[in-house]
């Protein structure tokens, strides 16, 4: 197994690592120790790119938000989470402002009231936002991967295999009344039309 | 940070960062946990930010004091002909700091001006 250093000071595995349930276990409670948020998820498939690839950007869950609001010491929160000082002081920079909004609009003192009840009803509000966000985000990303999808099958359309294969169709009967190249002109023009729809949905979903 | 598992396997959702303390202690721990393990040092690409010349403006106090009000970064950046990012950055320090420092000493928002003088003169002194 490898461990990739970074020289910024990220930590990441060369790949997912195997392990059995007492491994897993004890990696799970290790990092709980170490670090204040962690959450454990199971997935459908693993990440390709590692420390090094490309830039990476880790969403920010509830739980975090809270601690951005918590502690006071930027360094201290950084190593709280796991993340760099500058993240927590850009998210801190733009959480701030929505956060004393919503004392100000619901008549609290952040210097006068109980922080951690104001916390906890902030983020109660901040997750339903969070997680309709998210939901937004999940939909958005799907519309994108079925567009792409619809364009490779558009392409495909003109490749000499799919042509064959319209041809036998044709020659066997399943599609009638039309030619291989009447079949290509009409699904070009269904692809194409799914595609405009699907643009409209995603720029108003955008907006 | 969020753990991914599948079937046997485990892995992290994105790089961690560590502190050299951590990152030895996490080594030590996969160590003993897996026995041999390579260390490989790379380089982590960041986003890029283009040359540019940055020539930071000091903040005064009653900039500061705009920092504590419901002010979106937006307005902020146009009324005080800072970058966004300039402002998010010193709400970013500034803002937490700040309250733990009124808190403890009895303060209610909205501060005096006068208050963040003192603010900046202690921290100053330290």
């Amino acid at each position: 197994m490898k461990i990739f250093i970074g020289d910024r000071d990220g930590v990441d595995f060369d790949a997912p690592i195997k392990v059995n349930d007492k491994q897993k276990n004890n990696i799970i409670k290790f990092l709980k120790e170490m670090f204040k948020v962690v959450i454990v998820e199971n997935t459908d498939s693993f990440r390709n790119d590692r420390i090094g690839d490309k830039f990476f950007m880790r969403e920010w869950t509830t739980r975090e938000y809270a601690v951005l609001l918590e502690i006071e010491d930027t360094n201290k929160v950084a190593e709280m989470l796991g993340r760099s000082w500058m993240s927590v002081n850009i998210k801190r920079g733009a959480f701030i402002p929505e956060f004393l909004t919503w004392t100000q609009n619901k008549g609290k003192d952040v210097l006068k009231d109980d922080t951690k009840k104001l916390i906890e009803e902030f983020m109660k509000e901040k997750q339903e936002e969070i997680i309709s966000r998210r939901k937004k985000r999940k939909n958005i990303r799907q519309i994108e991967k079925e567009i792409e999808k619809l364009k490779d099958e558009l392409e495909n359309l003109n490749s000499e295999k799919r042509k064959r294969q319209i041809g036998l169709a044709i020659a066997l009967g399943q599609l009638r009344n039309m030619t291989v190249e009447e079949f290509i002109q009409n699904k070009k023009k269904e692809i194409n039309n799914k595609i405009f729809q699907l643009k409209e949905k995603l720029s108003k979903m955008k907006e | 940070m969020r753990i991914l598992i599948k079937d046997e396997y485990l892995d992290f959702e994105a790089p961690i960062q560590m502190t050299e303390e951590q990152r030895e202690k996490f080594i030590r721990f996969m160590k003993s946990l897996f026995g041999d393990i390579k260390v490989v040092n790379v380089i982590e690409k960041t986003k890029e930010m283009g040359d540019r010349e940055i020539n930071p403006k000091k903040w005064t106090a009653e900039e500061l004091s705009l920092l504590l009000t419901p002010m979106s970064n937006r307005e902020l950046t146009v009324k005080l002909k800072r970058t966004e990012m300039s402002v998010k950055m010193m709400r970013g320090s500034f803002v937490p700091e700040f309250l733990v420092w009124a808190k403890e000493k009895g303060y209610s928002l909205p501060v005096r001006i006068e208050t963040i003088k003192e603010f900046l003169e202690e921290r100053e002194k330290e």
